[in-house]
């Protein structure tokens, strides 16, 4: 997430967060992953479509920042670390060589913390259109709806051009609307 | 089509988006003003574009936080293992080590499970076990056998549970759409409070299926519950035709199609 200053304690941005950690301060890391758990894991699950994976693969992007603390070159954070989610992603869905399907997010443990937003998700048509969207149409919609990246952030983090990428968000918006009236 | 089409398309993106110059905009919205075919393209992704929802927060389970951070702490304190661009090893290392552990363990639990008949897992197709409560309304005692015939859901919850309280409205309204139907909805409470007292919070929420109270943990041995809400779909020969672990929306399309099915084949399957 983008940081927001507050006005009784300015929020350090992530760069500093992430360079504080890569110092050995442990609670940089606890603020940094405060930041991003919702975000990132709520990408991983509505690209994946399974709670089990999506939380596999946000661990994995997880452990690859903690890993990769001292190797990262400052600049920004939240592309980084997006870009790393997507591509365990993606290696899941390969390694699977399954599609994504509709969210049916259970409790992936035993202790009941169930997020009911995927019920809220998937009482709302659109959403569940979007899931059946492809994924890289999925993936663009996703990261520029929800998460606020550019089309020409999207391009570099996806190995893409701008316009290509464009297209499939245009492409995207057609197959939602195509989709919803039953074309 | 017009020439001009899929110079226009191509910009329709940006349209919906703000983000064409205010010259391409308006010659945009001139060509949109004479062409039916992009006019209704544009329209519909206007729509769809202004309709996507804002994103529901999800979190990951609470123990991937839990060994997130602790996996940064322990990194921090070892910093041997932490140099950059070497793999944890130690972590996957661990991690099979200790899912070595674990699938030991889940065998060894297996195979006690599966040993005694007792507390052996009941799956869909199996006959229920038996149960009993008191009903929170009359002070009898009931049993699983009080419903034989029925089609029912058994639904296993706590007062302090706060999925729990957030499915019961789902279910409130299940209860007033199949009910009169034949559905019978039986929620156990498993609390460790008075029956009064469950009983009062039922009252105060409208609850008005059956409520049960089993202070002595018997219901959730019988069942093999991993919490609270767990939930059992019963068909007429009291066998177990669903398990759903955690809340759910009782009365949405899916769950009232189900129940239908089941109250109208007689045979419940």
């Amino acid at each position: 997430m983008v940081s927001v200053a507050t006005a009784e304690r300015p929020q350090m941005d992530d760069e500093l967060l992430m360079a504080r950690f890569a110092a050995g301060h442990a609670e940089a890391f606890d603020e940094l992953y405060g930041r991003y758990e919702g975000p990132l894991y709520g990408f991983c699950a509505r690209l994946l479509g399974d709670a089990d994976e999506a939380a596999d693969a946000f661990q994995e992007a997880f452990i690859k920042v903690i890993e990769q603390r001292a190797s990262y070159r400052a600049g920004r954070f939240r592309s980084w670390v997006f870009t790393i989610a997507r591509n365990e992603c993606l290696d899941r869905m390969r390694r699977g060589g399954r599609q994504a399907r509709l969210l049916e997010l259970h409790a992936p443990d035993t202790t009941h913390h169930v997020d009911t937003a995927a019920a809220i998700d998937a009482r709302d048509e659109l959403t569940k259109l979007l899931a059946e969207l492809p994924s890289e149409q999925r993936e663009i919609t996703l990261l520029h709806r929800y998460h606020g990246f550019s089309y020409a952030e999207i391009a570099r983090m996806t190995g893409s051009s701008e316009a290509a990428t464009k297209q499939k968000a245009y492409r995207a918006l057609l197959t939602l609307r195509q989709a919803r009236h039953g074309e | 089509m017009n020439p001009d089409c899929n110079d226009i398309r191509s910009k329709l993106l940006d349209l919906v988006e703000g983000t064409l110059s205010s010259t391409a905009e308006a010659a945009a919205r001139r060509h949109l003003a004479g062409c039916d075919a992009c006019r209704v393209e544009f329209e519909g992704i206007e729509q769809v574009a202004g309709a996507l929802p804002d994103a529901a927060p999800l979190r990951p389970p609470p123990e991937v936080r839990r060994r997130l951070l602790s996996l940064a702490r322990d990194l921090l304190r070892s910093p041997g293992r932490a140099q950059p661009g070497r793999r944890i090893g130690g972590r996957r290392g661990q991690w099979i080590a200790v899912a070595g552990i674990v699938t030991g363990l889940a065998a060894a639990l297996t195979a006690a499970v599966l040993l005694s008949p007792e507390t052996r897992l009941i799956v869909p197709g199996d006959a229920v076990p038996e149960f009993h409560a008191i009903d929170v309304q009359s002070g009898t005692e009931i049993s699983l056998a009080d419903f034989a015939g029925e089609v029912v859901l058994l639904n296993i919850w706590a007062t302090w549970c706060a999925p729990c309280e957030q499915e019961m409205p789902s279910m409130e309204r299940l209860h007033q759409e199949l009910g009169p139907k034949g559905l019978r909805i039986v929620a156990v409470s498993v609390d460790q409070e008075s029956t009064h007292k469950v009983q009062r919070w039922a009252e105060e929420r409208g609850l008005t299926f059956t409520i049960l109270h089993d202070r002595s943990g018997q219901i959730e041995q019988a069942f093999q519950t991993t919490g609270v809400p767990e939930s059992f779909v019963i068909d007429r020969h009291g066998r177990l035709l669903k398990r759903e672990i955690g809340p759910r929306e009782w009365d949405g399309p899916r769950q009232t199609e189900l129940f239908e099915r089941l109250l109208a084949n007689g045979s419940g399957g």
